[in-house]
């Protein structure tokens, strides 16, 4: 009932012959609302189409990009990241995958995550603050294929370690490239080593290469202090 | 914990499979002896029943849906999966039509040829 109140607070300031409040208005208010939620719904349960290869679970992709120059908040960083679609079968992955951006062609500061629908890409999630994450640098030119290869491993099932994955990022910077695999438990070292070993094997990495496994509260500790320090020069 | 985790070898985790296994085929028997009761029919079909139920349990928990890179990388040429998604937000990082596949080919080459450098 607030939806309506609001909707014809709406009208009142934009159209004043409204006023009189035909109920009519109101009426056709209506259904529209509710075509909408109905779009979210669907949204929401994805399904394989008939005659699709289905996944082990569904996933969401998501991209963020940093406003230049303003330190993010936690807040804002919600607000940055956003969804670009959710898929439960292998032709629906690809129909997303072919309409994107590699990540090799995306510019400044910005992400690609895929993550378990219902897993937000970030630490605070339930599904995360226990978490951690292999972290590999790469040097430019090699992240749109090293991300294929992450992401195909990741929805065919090949970690092997139950529900223990969350999902998978691609980060563009500056200079390098950072692909990152996130768990549940980061405690978890039987778990950890075996993604470690899954993801040389599948991403096909240098022997040289350095892996580095990074727990979502350091990750949040480090962020703390280092905005931290940001906001103590900046009052000078 | 770096070190820690360095000693644990992927060899370690192996054993851990056939236990597993061999869970569905101890617990129905838990169940059989902990139901001693007159009616030994009952006895024996209920303990079946619940062999099957648990068996089938463990066995979607280990049926998962596992591919292949090959496998689907093949899927991907299918007129089905280059069809737009129904729901596609406007974003910049969003195409407007589907990239070609053969682009992908060209991309191993590159790759590769790049690997060599390293």
């Amino acid at each position: 009932m607030n939806n309506k109140f609001d909707a014809l607070k709406d009208d009142d300031s934009g159209d004043h012959e409204q006023d009189q409040g035909s109920p009519k208005d109101s009426e056709k208010e209506k259904p529209e609302e509710e075509e909408k939620e109905q779009i979210i719904i669907k949204k929401k349960m994805v399904v394989p189409g008939p005659g699709e290869h289905p996944l082990q679970y569904n996933y969401t992709f998501w991209y963020s990009r940093r406003t230049p120059g303003r330190p993010a908040s936690t807040q804002s960083y919600e607000q940055n990241i956003k969804q670009i679609g959710s898929f439960a079968s292998v032709e629906q992955f690809w129909r997303f995958y072919s309409h994107m951006i590699r990540p090799g062609d995306l510019t400044g500061h910005s992400d690609f995550h895929l993550f378990k629908e219902g897993i937000k890409p970030m630490w605070e999630d339930d599904a995360n603050k226990m978490g951690g994450k292999w972290i590999i640098r790469l040097r430019k030119g090699l992240a749109s294929r090293c991300w294929e290869n992450l992401i195909l491993a990741m929805l065919g099932e090949q970690f092997m370690v139950g529900e223990e994955i969350c999902g998978a990022v691609v980060s563009v910077r500056f200079q390098e490239d950072i692909i990152s695999i996130w768990n549940k438990t980061a405690s978890d070292q039987a778990t950890t080593a075996r993604i470690r070993d899954t993801l040389r094997r599948v991403l096909n990495l240098p022997p040289n290469t350095i892996m580095e496994y990074k727990t979502h509260t350091d990750s949040i500790k480090a962020w703390e202090d280092f905005h931290g320090l940001v906001n103590a020069s900046s009052g000078r | 914990m770096e070190a820690s985790t360095r000693r644990i070898p992927l060899k370690h985790l192996k054993p851990a499979r056939p236990l597993r296994r061999c869970v569905p085929f101890v617990e129905p028997q838990i169940n059989a002896a902990a139901g001693e009761q007159p009616l030994m029919e009952q006895e024996t079909t209920v303990g079946i029943d619940q062999f099957f139920k648990i068996f089938n349990l463990h066995k979607q928990k280990k049926d998962r849906i596992c591919y292949t890179r090959d496998f689907l990388i093949g899927l991907a040429s299918c007129p089905e999966a280059k069809k737009r998604p129904e729901y596609l937000p406007d974003h910049p990082v969003v195409l407007p039509e589907a990239r070609d596949p053969g682009q992908q080919e060209l991309r191993v080459t590159l790759w590769n040829g790049v690997k060599e450098d390293i």
